[in-house]
């Protein structure tokens, strides 16, 4: 299964990565919103995982574009983001999300955790 | 605080975290040093809000999942003074104790 993670911080691009990894997905990763938008059109994935506050363009923009596009609608999408008010919780799973995981995230469970958001 | 790219363990997610955290404590003066001249530059620079703002908002989301959760509530508590306090309203002084407290919040972590 193919994920595309869209997050600007190396950092928790190499953890996420390794862990998304582990759980037995084929990861790219992208640096920000219009990077991502290119890629999800050249290497569709089945789910993407995204970042919320990134340079250019955020992942609530990325999401809308994404899902305002009959090609691209039907893919999952996962906020991954440091955003935790109830309120962003909301606009990210109104805005068609799958799925929402709050960072700090357990590194070591976060693969498991997103098959388990795929399989509701 | 970037990890370097294309190590043989990169796949490995302990191998990442350690490597992570090390980098992390390598790095951390320097972020401080760093955030404290944008907190001065506060008051007159609205590039400097936003720098800093992203700045605070990278340490939250790393700092605990790496294992630094003191520093990652600290941090997320200057990154909603920073971006929720008006301009007029904001003191830097009270920033800077803030900032102090990720800086006591990293001693924690590491001692722990």
């Amino acid at each position: 299964m193919k994920v595309l993670l869209v997050e600007d911080d190396p950092d928790i691009q190499l953890v996420a990565r390794a862990s998304l990894k582990r759980a037995g997905f084929n990861v790219t990763v992208t640096s920000n919103g219009p990077a991502a938008l290119e890629q999800v059109r050249t290497d569709r994935p089945d789910v993407i995982l995204l970042d919320w506050m990134m340079p250019e363009m955020d992942g609530p923009e990325v999401c809308r574009r994404l899902k305002d596009d009959p090609a691209t609608a039907t893919i999952p999408i996962i906020f991954l983001t440091a955003r935790s008010q109830q309120s962003e919780i909301a606009r990210g799973l109104a805005l068609g999300a799958a799925g929402y995981i709050v960072k700090p995230f357990d590194a070591l469970a976060l693969g498991t955790q997103v098959r388990e958001m795929l399989t509701r | 605080m970037n990890a370097p790219e294309g190590e043989p363990d990169d796949d490995d997610v302990e191998a990442v975290l350690r490597r992570t955290r090390a980098d992390f404590v390598g790095g951390f003066e320097a972020a401080y040093t760093a955030m404290a001249r944008l907190i001065d530059r506060l008051l007159h620079d609205r590039g400097a809000r936003s720098e800093l703002e992203h700045l605070l908002h990278q340490m939250g989301g790393l700092a605990g999942t790496i294992g630094f959760p003191t520093v990652s509530t600290r941090a997320r508590e200057l990154e909603d003074v920073v971006r929720d306090t008006v301009s007029e309203e904001l003191d830097s002084s009270h920033a800077r104790r803030l900032l102090d407290a990720i800086r006591l919040g990293f001693e924690q972590d590491t001692a722990s």
